[in-house]
């Protein structure tokens, strides 16, 4: 699967950018492989929030993506 | 007998050429010709606007290409190229390759979709005509690149790189949209909102930035092209008028397709808007004033003020382009300088002139919005190269990346639910589309996705080969081996020396 992130912080790059991932992997792996793509300084507090048409659903970290509720296609805000 | 006047010679090589069939239903000739709703009570009321027969037409259209090969003629044993004022502009040239000269081509199948399908003579010559001109401009455009290969990147594998690059489902996708419309839907779609609203724009400030860098050939390509535009917007006209005047039925189904493909037009011609304001050193004028000028006071407060009395309104969203009029080519130069290492067309580092000339025609926007983004690369070109790819839109195919030109801080992106799936669209004109017709978009394959799944291999190098070039045709423009050449080339022509005089 993949998903789209955006790092709305990061005034360079305004659009999701995607990320392969897999519906098992825990959304810490996926933050910390975003985290890494965008070269994001480590030893920061980060959240991923899943965005929808309805608005936005924050994704806990410990869990997976797919307990998450998280599909194909979905675009995260990764925010700092 | 009498010689013919005009009017009845052209009638009388034009007209009741047809049989009615008696054979099979004449629906089963004309498949599509009940399924948009439209309603046509005597459609030999109508005229094509240009009643040209084909031998007056090979006439004039070869007079042009005499004229215009002459001039390439003269161009290309002059070295043309090399006298231009900066290399940078055949860097949009390159990117006018990849997304203007499909769209002929489609245009071309366009033309010929429209004609096989309405059953009204007047449509099937001027269709016809068009047709012939679409290619025409296709092969003028395609012969400039072709000479254009022979001393710069990108183009050398220029079929390969039109059907893979990611860049070119912006055209395709729109084409292909048009293509897999009703007949009536796609006259409207591109003789009136492409040709009649938006081909001024595409093709005069284009072929006055050409004439103003020095690039006569180019400039000649605009000006050949325009000259058949003007014909095939007369087309769009007659054709918008005949559709609202036979049947009041047809008129919301008509505002509908105005509505939808307004916006469509407008999003396709976004890259023009950086040939406009970022690719010539030499501006002749900027987007924003050209949409002012083609768009807003000719079409958008002219026509469509005589189109009332049909009860047609302007169409929808028609207030958002103006708006992002002061945003437009700027959040599109942005986008392209992120992906500009895998392009075959180059960003470039802006040049003092640039900042000034784009501060002081965009004194609204540019410095606060735009300007700290492009510093960025004045220590590194690729200090602003995107770190993967890109989430574009469901309907137009252009990274989701336009800012809300109500609050430039905030993104312009909509999120809408269909099929279980979150869509991502570039602003309220794609969504709206999108809603209108998701079974048709929610298909649209783009080549990120099938990138970072691995479907044409698994590194950047079999993701060049796939697109037709080398990492080495990318990425900056003054930093790269096209300027330095052409830097080399001047100097052997002498065009480097400055002559004082006393």
């Amino acid at each position: 699967m993949l998903v789209w992130v955006r790092v709305p912080s990061d005034d360079r790059f305004l659009s999701h950018q995607g990320v392969p991932a897999h519906p098992d992997m825990k959304a810490q792996e996926l933050l910390d492989k975003a985290t890494q793509m965008w070269g994001l300084p480590e030893g920061k507090t980060y959240q991923l929030v899943r965005l929808h048409a309805t608005g936005q659903q924050p994704v806990h970290l410990d869990k997976t993506l797919q307990e998450n509720g998280l599909r194909d296609g979905d675009p995260i805000d990764l925010l700092g | 007998m009498a010689k013919l006047n005009v009017s009845t010679r052209y009638k009388a090589l034009t007209r009741d050429l047809m049989w009615d069939p008696k054979d099979v239903n004449i629906k089963e000739i004309y498949p599509l010709i009940e399924a948009e709703g439209i309603h046509i009570r005597d459609p030999k009321r109508w005229e094509d606007p240009f009643r040209m027969t084909f031998n007056q037409y090979v006439k004039i259209q070869s007079e042009k290409e005499h004229l215009h090969h002459a001039i390439r003629g003269a161009f290309e044993a002059n070295h043309g190229h090399a006298r231009i004022v900066d290399s940078r502009w055949f860097e949009g040239v390159k990117a006018f390759a990849v997304a203007v000269q499909p769209a002929e081509y489609a245009a071309h199948r366009l033309m010929a979709y429209i004609g096989r399908n309405i059953p009204i003579e007047a449509i099937r010559f001027a269709t016809f005509n068009q047709a012939v001109d679409e290619l025409r401009h296709a092969q003028i455009e395609i012969k400039h690149y072709a000479h254009m290969s022979r001393y710069y990147d990108g183009l050398h594998a220029y079929s390969k790189t039109n059907e893979n690059l990611w860049f070119n489902t912006v055209p395709k996708s729109f084409f292909d949209d048009a293509l897999t419309s009703g007949p009536f839907e796609a006259l409207i779609a591109i003789s009136f909102s492409f040709e009649y609203v938006f081909t001024n724009i595409l093709f005069l400030p284009f072929a006055s930035s050409a004439a103003a860098v020095g690039d006569e050939h180019f400039a000649s390509v605009g000006k050949s092209v325009q000259s058949d535009e003007s014909r095939h917007m007369a087309l769009g006209m007659a054709a918008l008028k005949m559709l609202l005047e036979e049947d009041d039925r047809n008129i919301p189904i008509v505002q509908r397709w105005l509505d939808k493909w307004f916006w469509r037009c407008y999003r396709v011609f976004a890259v023009i808007s950086t040939l406009v304001d970022y690719y010539p050193r030499i501006r002749a004028i900027s987007w924003k004033k050209a949409f002012e000028m083609y768009v807003e006071d000719q079409v958008l407060n002219g026509l469509f003020k005589d189109l009332f009395k049909y009860g047609i309104r302007p169409p929808r969203h028609f207030e958002d382009s103006m708006k992002e009029k002061e945003h437009y080519s700027h959040a599109t130069m942005r986008i392209l300088d992120h992906y500009k290492h895998a392009n075959y067309f180059r960003g470039f580092r802006l040049q003092p002139d640039d900042y000034d000339w784009l501060s002081r025609e965009y004194p609204n926007t540019f410095e606060r919005y735009y300007a700290p983004f492009f510093r960025k690369m004045d220590d590194h070109v690729m200090a602003v190269a995107s770190p993967g790819l890109p989430a574009v839109c469901a309907v137009c195919q252009i990274p989701c990346e336009y800012p809300n030109p109500d609050r430039p801080q905030e993104s312009w992106t909509q999120y809408v639910e269909y099929n279980g799936k979150t869509h991502m669209l570039c602003s309220p004109g794609c969504r709206d589309i999108f809603l209108a017709e998701p079974e048709k978009y929610m298909q649209w394959w783009w080549p990120a996705e099938s990138y970072l799944s691995g479907e044409f291999g698994s590194s950047l190098e079999d993701m060049f080969e796939y697109f037709g070039f080398t990492p080495e045709e990318a990425n900056e423009h003054y930093s790269s081996r096209d300027y330095h050449r052409w830097i080399r080339y001047r100097e052997e022509l002498g065009l480097d020396k400055r002559f004082e005089t006393v």
